[in-house]
């Protein structure tokens, strides 16, 4: 694309399309990521792409950055059809893209990652000054302060967030897409941004803006666009946009479906932690408590630190200060094998980097946890027998789907992996359960599934700890709802406070004081 | 699975792969020398592979974790010198068992490397070849000062004929072959640590969280290396019948590719008991072949070289 | 919306001395230090045999050293340089003495010609390393062990061991043995070596592209950055220094020699990691490595100078070695916290 018709696309009027995908569909194995979906955009319009994760999006959007090679359907890009895009024919046709896992290189510095592999030189020479002058303006532009000069990997993930908006905006995009750019933003920062996004329309960029805030999607989307399960199923204009209508495509039942009634009953006191920080300054000041029969959910930003509460509670993290209470005795959560003989297991939030050796078969994966048990070795040697039949058994009762031990995790379905992580809670006598993002990237399928275990676990007498970013899960699931904004818990909702309104005003630090000891 | 698939993960299967490399040698060189065949030949690739299968079970230890021991051929040849020494010192024939007593200082050696390789790798997060490279140097010049440079002959002769032992007719190192396959199979494939080793080499962070103690297998695997190629080591020693300072010299690199080419993924994780065995019997079977058909030593230098790329290629196709 | 930089009040000694490591690095204070205790401490040392052999062994490390940290920078290892030391030394004499032939009269034309061939030679293997490694993605560290294998294993049979005589007078003198103002001619190559790598990495689009590669690889690809060739350029490079190292061995030798550079990958490699670059990549600095080269150089000659067994010498630049990356470590697991908060 020329300078021209870029001008043209920055101009264009309202009836034209700047971008039109039609009937595009993609398989990775068997798995049909696309299923024949449509998608269009117009100039200067805020066009919201709405649905869980797993629906597609991901998938949507590297299509037209050219990451993923469709297998079947039609791109049009400013009147043109282009085939399918390359990296520099996306970039070319002025699409970009600001992704959730950013794409910077930490130990470069803030100018250098902005400029990367479009560097301006002078007879070869990097042209340094004119390079800094460039992005000053941009910054200013946005209404960012960053150090040009810093290094990447110093910087927290809201500079970082601000880094990637304006390396997509040195480019001059006429299509922006944006992926959860708030997702780890505090309310100022989320304004500024949504500021931004509006100079742009105004501007006459096309804008991709994914989300699962409604409070923004109220307050930009001018057109929202439903996926799921990789298919098509609606677009919504601004006008009539409701939550429950949106949640209700989106999951493809009613709220109520997919969400069990499940029969709180709290019970004695399993874990107490007051005033927890850790080593790593990622948790400042926690405190919770924690009953048998009850889940209680922990809702937080990325990044707000409700991840490492859990870690700490396991033994992953080393803690600084503060004390944990199980059962009424103080303990001191030294490594893992402590924990479980505790009959407490964590339950991290990516399986493939954290929770699961994906290259070792379900067997393995789902014994890990027990190695140690009499049931599972001794004298240092396995009991393949006995591993086999527990391993079974739990993978039975989880409802893993194929029911096959010998399979790699790594070529299972999102869902299923998730199932042969929470069977290693299984395998042994496990009474606290701290999930991390239990549903994350799992089709709607399998979430209702491991909601349903979830349901059987507490009815049982089981104690859960839900730490979730779905605030939907956290809010309809739990017992009662701890809010943690940069390493603290600064509210505790039971009851008819379990609201999104509160939860979101604990992100951003208005919120109400948080109650000595809670009981529903 | 299709059948396609099959077929495709039959043939890139390390197993396969080796056995029919091995076949494809055997008969070539077969073809090209008489010799190749015989009862004697066979007998002697067998005993020398014995060896080398030995220090490519100690590498694959550490290969599973994602590791490497650089150090892995100069503990062999330090073990080797202080094996000897002991063996010829006068107190070695004090106490009565002198090649019990020379035997535990050598393994005792290969512990104590072992454990600063283990310590340093685990505890400390280092590179382990940085850290391997480090002690490759200590070890180093520990082995040529101890000794000052030259071999320690004059081992008594009740060592020398361990290595010339028949057991039903079968030369030990035979027997050892088999043997010590068993019990890497045994310790790979039945043990709880060995289930460690391939869920801390597969993914150490999933290991952690699931309560392994990941530090812990690490520094053990190579305490277990350094063991082994001790072991290794003082068998060689009486095959030898000094204690060498540079008989390590090739090993690192040979016991890499052994366990490399018979199957051990260099990304951690993957490969079991035999592995080893097939990489050190295609490697024995390709240096005596082109010796028997008179193919320069240097040939086979690259020779080896090549192998090595091929395995890691079809390593990276498994994946 | 307004952020402060991160600027953290630097409070702990602990926390001043990562700092002082990540601006500095271990490199120019060690090298002072023991510079100056051996003016001190041994008159032997300023003696200007020693010197000229000091500053000889200076440039060699530091050369090796600087075609190793482009590998390092990208995440990757090239253990290869030893054998390329060893090609191109016999390649350089093996071409110049055949051309003697063809033309006797033109001895320096066919002394250019000689070390053009070496050099080539060595960025031609260092290409074949990065394809392996970049194309096929084989595990750099056991790759270039291979190649090590087949490039000795063929210099071993092209040479039969044995040294090739005959390089022109030329290139001994003027290279082997070659001063401007009293000081080894090596030495200026050096010093004009480390700024043309500090100018590539600092001042050009390339170097940064070196640096975002093993930054974040993935990164750098979305970004429209070829890996592959930014690959496959570092791993030329370190064949490149490489084969200088081993023409200079050549015309320093008078003859072309298989058994040259065993020591010389471990050593560059040394230097490196002294040097303060990140074995996880993304790092480097050229000026650092020069004195992590210059202290290897002069721990090795106070060794000699007291004597100590050279057999024992390796032991201490085992221990250095194991120093220098535990500090490396710890400076990074610092970082890591930083960039958490």
């Amino acid at each position: 694309m020329n300078d021209k018709q870029q001008m043209q696309a920055a101009l264009g009027t309202q009836d034209e399309h700047v971008l039109q995908m039609s009937d595009i569909s993609k398989t990775y194995g068997v798995n049909r990521a696309l299923d024949e979906v449509s998608f269009d955009l117009r100039p200067g319009e805020v066009h919201v792409l709405f649905g869980e994760n797993g629906a597609g999006k991901s998938t949507l959007i590297k299509v037209l950055t050219g990451n993923v090679r469709p297998d079947a359907g039609t791109l049009t890009i400013n009147g043109q059809s282009c085939g399918f895009l390359t990296l520099r024919g996306a970039k070319a046709a002025g699409i970009s893209a600001v992704f959730q896992e950013f794409q910077l290189a930490p130990s470069l510095s803030v100018v250098d990652n902005l400029f990367l592999g479009r560097e301006k030189t002078r007879r070869g020479i990097l042209a340094r000054a004119e390079m800094q002058d460039q992005a000053r303006q941009v910054l200013a532009e946005l209404g960012f302060a960053i150090d040009l000069e810093a290094t990447v990997g110093t910087l927290t993930r809201a500079q970082r967030q601000m880094v990637e908006i304006c390396k997509a905006l040195l480019l001059h995009a006429s299509i922006l897409i944006l992926d959860e750019p708030t997702a780890s933003l505090n309310d100022h920062e989320a304004d500024a941004l949504l500021d931004v996004v509006r100079k742009l329309r105004h501007r006459g960029v096309g804008i991709i803006y994914v989300s699962h805030r409604m409070r923004e999607i109220h307050e930009i989307a001018d057109r929202v666009t439903v996926l799921r399960s990789g298919r098509y199923i609606g677009t919504l204009p601004r006008a009539g946009l409701q939550e429950a209508k949106l949640v209700e495509m989106m999951t493809g039942r009613p709220i109520a479906a997919l969400y069990p009634e499940i029969r709180q009953d709290p019970r004695a006191m399993r874990i107490r932690i007051s005033n927890l920080s850790t080593v790593n300054g990622a948790v400042k000041d926690a405190s919770l408590t924690l009953r048998a029969g009850e889940i209680v959910g922990i809702a937080g930003l990325m990044g707000s630190g409700k991840s490492e509460i859990g870690q700490a509670l396991f033994g992953l993290l080393p803690i600084r200060s503060g004390q944990i209470e199980m059962d009424g005795t103080l303990i001191k959560p030294r490594n893992p094998s402590a924990m479980l003989a505790r009959h407490l297991c964590y339950f991290p939030p990516d399986r493939n980097v954290g929770g699961l050796a994906v290259s070792r078969p379900v067997l393995e994966n789902g014994s890990m946890t027990g190695l140690s048990l009499n049931m599972f070795s001794r004298f240092g040697f396995l009991r393949r027998r006995n591993e086999r039949s527990e391993v079974m058994k739990a993978m039975k009762a989880v409802r893993l789907r194929p029911l096959d031990l010998t399979l790699p995790v790594g070529s299972l379905s999102g869902g299923n992996m998730q199932k042969v992580l929470l069977a290693r809670g299984l395998v042994r006598n496990t009474e606290v359960f701290v999930f991390d993002e239990p549903t994350v990237g799992i089709d709607v399928g399998a979430k209702a599934e491991i909601y349903d275990l979830l349901k059987s676990l507490v009815e049982k007498g089981a104690a859960v700890l839900m730490i979730s970013s779905d605030l939907q899960e956290v809010l309809r699931l739990s017992n009662r709802v701890y809010v943690v904004t940069e390493g603290r818990t600064v509210a505790e909702l039971c009851g008819d406070q379990k609201t999104e309104d509160n939860v979101l005003k604990g992100f951003f630090g208005h919120a109400p004081k948080i109650r000595k000891e809670g009981v529903a | 699975m299709t059948t396609m698939q099959m077929t495709r993960s039959f043939f890139l299967n390390s197993a396969v792969v080796g056995l029919v490399m091995i076949a494809l040698l055997l008969a070539g060189f077969s073809a090209a020398s008489p010799q190749m065949l015989t009862k004697g030949n066979i007998y002697n690739i067998l005993v020398q592979s014995s060896y080398l299968m030995i220090f490519a079970s100690a590498q694959s230890m550490v290969l599973l974790t994602r590791g490497y021991d650089l150090s892995l051929g100069n503990t062999v040849s330090l073990v080797s010198v202080i094996t000897a020494m002991v063996l010829v010192s006068p107190w070695g024939q004090a106490a009565g068992a002198p090649i019990l007593l020379a035997a535990l200082c050598g393994l005792g050696a290969a512990v104590l490397i072992g454990g600063l390789n283990g310590t340093l790798v685990a505890a400390t997060g280092l590179n382990p070849f940085i850290v391997t490279l480090g002690t490759m140097y200590i070890v180093q010049a520990l082995g040529s000062t101890v000794s000052g440079g030259f071999p320690v002959s004059g081992v008594p002769a009740q060592f020398m004929a361990l290595s010339r032992l028949d057991v039903l007719g079968v030369p030990v190192q035979i027997w050892t072959l088999g043997l010590a396959t068993l019990a890497l199979h045994m310790l790979l494939k039945w043990s709880v640590y060995g289930r460690s080793l391939y869920l801390v080499g597969a993914n150490p962070t999933a290991a952690t969280t699931a309560g392994v103690k990941t530090r812990m297998v690490t520094a053990m695997a190579y305490v277990c290396c350094s063991a082994f190629a001790g072991l290794g080591a003082i068998l060689l020693t009486a095959r030898t019948g000094s204690g060498e300072p540079t008989l390590g010299a090739n090993l690192t690199l040979e016991a890499i590719a052994a366990a490399v080419v018979g199957g051990i993924s260099t990304q951690g994780g993957r490969g079991g008991a035999v592995a080893p065995l097939i990489g050190a019997v295609l490697i024995t079977l390709l240096s005596n072949g082109m010796d028997l058909v008179q193919i320069d030593g240097y040939v086979q230098q690259i020779c080896l070289g090549m192998i090595i790329l091929i395995a890691l290629t079809l390593d990276r196709f498994r994946r | 919306m307004t952020f402060a930089p991160n600027s953290a009040p630097v409070l702990r000694l602990r926390d001043r001395l990562f700092a002082f490591n990540e601006r500095v690095g271990l490199a120019l204070p060690l090298s002072v230090l023991i510079v100056t205790g051996m003016l001190l401490a041994e008159p032997r040392f300023v003696a200007k045999m020693n010197m000229f052999n000091v500053l000889r062994d200076f440039s060699v490390i530091t050369l090796a050293a600087l075609g190793q940290m482009l590998v390092l920078v990208t995440g990757r290892f090239d253990l290869s340089v030893g054998a390329i030391v060893a090609l191109a030394s016999v390649t350089t004499a093996s071409v110049s003495n055949q051309l003697m032939l063809v033309f006797p009269d033109m001895i320096g034309f066919v002394a250019v010609l000689g070390v053009l061939a070496g050099l080539s030679v060595g960025a031609i293997a260092g290409v074949g390393n990065g394809w392996l490694i970049s194309t096929l993605k084989l595990d750099a560290f056991i790759a270039t062990i291979a190649t090590s294998s087949i490039i000795l294993g063929a210099v071993f049979v092209w040479t039969y061991g044995v040294p090739v005589y005959g390089v022109p007078k030329v290139l001994t003198q003027w290279v082997g043995r070659g001063q401007i103002f009293g000081l080894p001619g090596l030495l200026y190559l050096t010093l004009v070596a480390v700024f043309i790598v500090w100018f590539v990495l600092e001042r050009t689009a390339y170097g940064r592209h070196i640096l975002a590669v093993g930054s974040n690889e993935a990164a750098a690809e979305i970004a429209g950055i070829s890996p592959k060739a930014i690959i496959c350029g570092v791993f030329a490079a370190s064949g490149f220094f490489a084969a200088l190292v081993g023409v200079y061995f050549t015309a320093r030798m008078g003859s072309g020699q298989s058994a040259l550079g065993a020591n010389t990958a471990m050593q560059a490699i040394t230097a490196a990691v002294i040097g303060g670059v990140s074995l996880r990549g993304g790092s480097g600095n050229p000026i650092k490595v020069m004195f992590g080269g210059l202290f290897l150089a002069v721990v090795g000659n106070a060794l000699n100078l007291a004597r100590v067994d050279s057999k024992f010498q390796v032991l201490v630049f085992g221990v250095v070695l194991l120093a220098a990356a535990f500090l490396d470590r710890a400076t990074d697991r610092a970082a890591r916290q930083e960039g958490q908060r």
